[in-house]
């Protein structure tokens, strides 16, 4: 092949792979907007009916409203306490990499391989003995620091590349210190690098059922978007279009995010893969 | 001259330690001491919220005669056959993706949609297809292809490969977005070498690609490998509850059902433990692996 020719044969398996992402989200909406009866007659067909009545009745049944401003808030928590503490952290593994520093960076990064269950029961039980479970300013708290190993490691790799030896030293003869530079040189330089730590902290934190599912369980007043789709499913009296009106309202600020902030997730996950 | 100026932005940067504190005390407070409250709590018949009495490695024991704990070892190290697809199919696409395809960002984008996605949710809309009356199976029938048609999620022969299978959809946008990364951080001339050489698509990948970019091959490996431990609870939850019986039940899930549904919490601990063994053991062996046959092709190639 010619290189800058396009193939119609390589675009079009790529085409044929990207249906088995399309399709599932197009039988979802499909089966949400479509009344029961028409799903019962042929469940793989197209829809030949087309009803609200499944949206609003999960909106209203299920609370999807208020578990729609709960998950908001706990993501918008954890978004804020993560950037916040992974930039300083980042910012100061970068300016200290003596052999305590870089114990300490891995030790803070390899943080990462704890599983979820195996920290989150011991502090489910520590919350539940000081009645702080079904809170959701510390389960925002919690999810923050859950994302922090991910969220140092990318900012770090940022600063490494971006915040150059040469930058520190003509700030450093110019006088200012850590702080200084952390706030006026650090802080307005790593926005490409907060903007993907943001996008994927509130993706996950919006998509997380386990936290969820062990911080909230109690009261369904503080059920999130993700709980509250999760368990009307497990409610037999709630038939399946119920469950899909559900699980698209749940999937539609993700999918908003997902367009707005495309760029700066990609740049998440792609962050120090070159090598 | 340099040294003497490196240092002294090194001196003039001292401090500012309180930077690093918050992340600090909070990883410590979350994730650290409660690990470590983990392990102290598996020595012990825990009950929370009264009086746990200390039983020793009684907990480990019981879990090592316990055929439920077994079986999902064994789910474990089944789901770890997916690894070579998890890996070779997003490493091909990404490749393809290089050149030839018309508007490669578009189509990046469409496969990278799982990762934003919740688990939990999308896990519901597969349960809903995979339904043994379900669409899939209806599609099948009316087109002829009925003897295709299976319980999917419900029989204990296919519920795990279609775990696989739905591991690989999650995953698929993510690796190909790493390794679109890592190829582009490629000198592109050696591809116009071999294809000057005569080198077909496939060659070209084996040969060329592939070798190029192995670090990225391998760490993705890793992270899979990771994942399969770490992160299968909302999928689990929600599509198979852990079933048909425990067939489909990953280490995270059953910790979490121990604990939160059955109040078996000294050997939800004991299995906790033992879980941070695992995700130590895996990779350790991957590093081996490939310490191993690094030393064997430089012999060879010698």
């Amino acid at each position: 092949m010619k290189a800058g020719s396009t193939s119609k044969f390589r675009t079009g398996i790529m085409a044929l792979i990207s249906l088995a992402f399309i399709l599932p989200l197009l039988f979802l909406i499909g089966t949400a907007i479509r009344t029961r009866q028409d799903y019962m007659m042929s469940p793989g067909g197209l829809p030949r009916s087309f009803t609200l009545d499944n949206i609003v009745g999960a909106w209203t049944q299920a609370g999807l409203g208020q578990a729609l401003v709960v998950s908001l808030i706990v993501a918008v928590i954890a978004c804020i306490v993560c950037a916040s503490t992974a930039l300083a952290g980042a910012f100061w593994f970068r300016i200290h990499q003596g052999r305590v520093a870089r114990g300490l960076n891995v030790l803070l990064v390899a943080s990462y391989a704890i599983p979820m269950v195996a920290w989150l029961i011991p502090v489910f039980v520590m919350l539940a003995n000081a009645r702080l479970v079904n809170n959701i300013v510390v389960a925002g708290i919690i999810a923050g620091v859950a994302s922090l190993p991910f969220a140092i490691y990318l900012i770090h790799t940022f600063f490494r590349q971006a915040l150059t030896t040469e930058l520190l030293e003509a700030a450093a003869l110019d006088g200012a210190r850590v702080l200084k530079i952390f706030w006026y040189i650090a802080i307005p330089m790593s926005r490409p690098a907060l903007a993907s730590v943001v996008a994927l902290v509130f993706v996950w934190t919006f998509g997380d059922l386990l936290m969820a599912a062990t911080l909230l369980q109690g009261n369904p007043q503080v059920y999130t978007l993700t709980l509250a789709a999760t368990t009307l499913s497990t409610r037999e009296e709630v038939n399946l279009q119920g469950q899909a009106a559900a699980a698209l309202v749940s999937l539609i600020p993700v999918l908003l995010v997902f367009m707005v902030a495309q760029r700066s997730l990609a740049a998440g996950f792609g962050a120090g893969s070159g090598k | 001259m340099q040294a003497v100026k490196r240092r002294g932005w090194r001196r003039a940067l001292d401090g500012g330690l309180v930077l690093l504190v918050p992340a600090i005390v909070l990883e410590t407070l979350v994730l650290f001491l409660p690990l470590v409250y983990v392990a102290y709590r598996s020595l012990y018949d825990w009950q929370p919220g009264s009086v746990s009495t200390f039983i020793g490695f009684k907990n480990y024991e019981h879990l090592l005669a316990d055929p439920e704990f077994w079986q999902v070892i064994g789910n474990q190290l089944f789901y770890l056959l997916g690894l070579p697809l998890w890996v070779i199919a997003p490493l091909v696409v990404a490749f393809a993706l290089r050149e030839g395809v018309w508007r490669p960002g578009l189509f990046r984008s469409i496969y990278f949609l799982p990762a934003v996605m919740s688990p939990a949710i999308v896990g519901l809309v597969f349960r809903t297809l995979l339904a043994t009356d379900g669409p899939v199976n209806a599609v099948l029938e009316t087109s002829g292809l009925g003897f295709l048609a299976h319980p999917w999620l419900t029989d204990i022969t296919y519920v795990k490969p279609v775990v696989i299978f739905l591991v690989l959809w999650a995953s698929f946008g993510t690796g190909v977005l790493i390794f679109s990364a890592a190829f582009a951080a490629v000198p592109q001339n050696i591809f116009e070498a071999a294809r000057l050489d005569g080198a077909r698509f496939w060659s070209e990948f084996w040969h060329i690609a592939v070798p190029s970019v192995r670090g990225t091959v391998f760490l993705w490996a890793m992270f899979q490998l990771v994942c399969i431990f770490l992160f299968m609870f909302g999928w689990i939850y929600v599509l198979t509850g852990g079933g048909p019986g425990l067939s489909s039940a990953t280490m995270d899930f059953f910790i979490y059902q121990q604990f939160m549904r059955f109040g078996f919490y000294g050997t939800a601990a004991a299995q906790s433990i033992a879980l941070v063994g695992a995700i130590v053991l895996f990779p350790a062996l991957g590093y081996g692996a490939r310490a191993l046959i690094e030393t064997c092709f430089k012999r060879r190639r010698t």
